[in-house]
This record gives structure tokens, sequence and C-alpha cells, in this order.
């Protein structure tokens, strides 16, 4: 059984939620439709829902949904649970790297149901699936037995499922290898590290942004989850999987 | 094994980069091919190969399997294969290597210490 969860931003999109909807009902892909503003917590409700057969959760929406269900799903026991993602709007990178270019496509994708185990990354008390970023500016790193610090204004990206920076810079990032790239560049060079964790404070109060949507305050320890996640990708994601 | 031409771009499966504007405090271990052009201010031990670029600068030893160095190093040279020291190169500590070559430019002060040939523990193993 599939549970559907909408965003709530989703009401400005009605024509394509209709299409998205008829296009589901075709496929035979039906299920449970659930509005993030009717859960009060997404936790108990995804656990529900598990306990009451759902096998596969479907965030419909922008990266800030695939979040908010991700860590819905994290909290729980769902190792045998599916992630799937219908995209719909702006702000929709993580389907993009999955292969997912339109809601269209997603419902082909879901019906094929291609699952692959994705590292999950742990930023404080968030999960996130495809990168964090921070200005360097003011940012200090520390890695186990070493700190690094940077002069020139630029950006730390900590990346698990690579994105655009990685395709421009020849960096292969692989969401199953149990590790996180991290990645330190400015206009002039770029550094590349290869970490399991790391800290990360900023004097200038700058916050960390994970999966280009939800904003943590520094201090953040940043690391892998002892779990993976089970997500449903297209045939033209933009990763490596072993 | 590095190319005569001792630039980046022969250096492959790069697993670190250390650029320009960065400052790395601390003790560095790694498992692959290094770049180092920015500050180092502690050690540098791989089983890989290490690039120090002509802009860089470590405070600290370093050890690898085969190491280049065109910038600045304040501490010792471990390399249990080959070394390169490029003509910006400047080594203020102890070199121990099996190989060596050096352009004229260096500048090396310290105890060179040199052995025989050592080929990587994953090959002895193999031929063991």
């Amino acid at each position: 059984m599939n549970v559907f969860i909408y965003d709530d931003f989703l009401k400005k999109h009605q024509k394509a939620v209709n299409n998205l909807e008829i296009t589901l009902h075709k496929l035979n892909l039906n299920g449970k439709i659930v509005y993030l503003e009717s859960i009060r917590n997404i936790n108990d409700l995804i656990r529900d829902e598990v306990n009451s057969g759902a096998k596969t959760i479907v965030a419909v929406g922008n990266n800030k949904t695939v979040n908010k269900v991700l860590n819905g799903m994290m909290t729980g026991d769902n190792q045998n649970i599916a992630l799937g993602i219908i995209p719909i709007g702006d702000n929709n990178s993580i389907a993009q790297t999955c292969g997912i270019r339109n809601e269209k496509e997603a419902c082909d994708i879901l019906l094929a149901r291609r699952i692959e185990k994705i590292d999950v990354a742990q930023a404080n008390t968030t999960y996130f699936i495809s990168s964090a970023q921070i200005k360097s500016k003011g940012t200090t790193i520390k890695i186990k037995d070493f700190s690094i610090d940077q002069a020139d204004n630029g950006e730390i990206n900590i990346i698990n499922i690579p994105n655009k920076n990685c395709s421009a810079k020849n960096i292969l990032a692989n969401p199953q290898d149990g590790q996180l790239n991290l990645l330190i560049s400015s206009n002039k060079n770029y550094s590349l590290l290869t970490v399991k964790e790391l800290e990360l404070e900023n004097d200038r109060a700058e916050k960390l942004i994970v999966d280009e949507s939800v904003s943590i305050d520094t201090p953040v320890k940043i690391g892998l989850s002892e779990h993976q996640i089970n997500l449903i990708v297209g045939k033209n994601r933009e990763f490596n999987i072993n | 094994m590095f190319k005569k031409d001792l630039k980046p771009e022969s250096f492959k499966d790069v697993e670190t980069i250390i650029g320009e504007s960065i400052k790395v405090k601390g003790n560095f271990n790694g498992t692959g091919n290094i770049i180092i052009d920015g500050l180092l201010e502690g050690s540098l031990k791989t089983a890989g190969n290490v690039f120090i670029g002509s802009k860089a600068k470590i405070n600290g030893s370093v050890e690898a399997q085969e190491i280049i160095i065109n910038g600045e190093i304040l501490g010792n040279l471990s390399v249990k294969d080959y070394l390169a020291v490029g003509e910006t190169a400047k080594i203020t500590g102890d070199v121990e290597c099996s190989r060596i070559s050096v352009d004229t430019g260096a500048i090396i002060n310290g105890k060179c210490q040199m052995g025989k040939r050592v080929a990587k523990e994953v090959e002895v193993a193999d031929e063991q």
C-alpha cells in the first residue's frame, strides 16, 4: 500500500495535482493521501501507516517535503519501507538527482519500483539525504584529529548524493559508500576530503542548510546514520551505485 | 609510480585535496592520494602518494608511498619508495626514501637516508 504525503503548498498547483491523481489512478498506484497540514506528528503518522501495511511512503512536493518525510521515516523502524518522490513545483533538486524530472515520470518510476539503499546523513537531530551547505567565511571544521580554517569567501558542502557542484568538478560522490564528501570551494580553488563525521562552528551566525530547504544553527555535528533508507530512483539518476 | 612530468594532472584517483586558501591544524591520516596546496600544521600520513604544491607549507612530518614536493616543509619526509624534489621545494628536516630525484634550485637542509627499493605492502603480500 502507498501513502502519499502532500505538502501544503500544493494548493497552488491544483492542476498538476489533478493530473497526477489521474495518472496514479490509471497506473493503479492508489493509496492513502494525507496532507502535511493535518498531521500533528509525522513520526506517529508514518509509524501508524506502516503498522497498517504501508510499503511505500511518497513525498509529494519539493525538497522540503522529502526532508520532512525522511525525518519521519528515520525515527522509526522502517527498514523495509521505501521512500518515493513526486516532484511538484520548484526546489526539486533531490528528485532531479534521483532521475525523477517531473510528476508524470515520477509515477512511472514509482510503478517500476527500482529501489536503492542510500546512506542517510544527520546534522544534530535532523536527517538529510542530499547535501548540506554553509558559507565558509567564519566556519571552522573539526574532523577527528584535525581542524580546518579557510580564509576565502566561498561555500562548504557536505555531500551524500552528488549535486551540480560535484559534476562541475568531476567529483564522484557515492551515496552508498558509508562516507560523506566535504567540498570547500571558493572563487580561486577548492578542497575535497572524504569524512565519516565532522563538526562545524560559525562565528558569524551563518546557518547550515540541509537538503536545500532546512536551516540548522551551528554548532552542528554531522555524521551518517547507522540506518540507510530504501529510495525509489529513476534509471537516469545522477549518482553511481555499486 | 609518478610520471616524469610531475604535475597534478598526472595524479589520478585523488582522495583528498587541500586547496590554497585552506589551513589544516592537526594530524591527518589518509589511505589514498593527497594533493596539498594550502597550509598544514601537523603531520600527514597516507598509504598513497602525496603531491605538495609550490604554494603549500607544511609544519610537520609527512609519510607516504611516494611524494612530489614543490613547496615548503619544516619536518621530516618518510617515503617508502620514490621522492621527487622540485626546483621550488624547500625541505628543512630529514629525508628517508628508497629513490630520489632533486631538481636544480631545490633546497634541502637535513640528513638524507636512502635504502633498498621498497615495494608497496600490498604487492609484497601478493608475492608472499
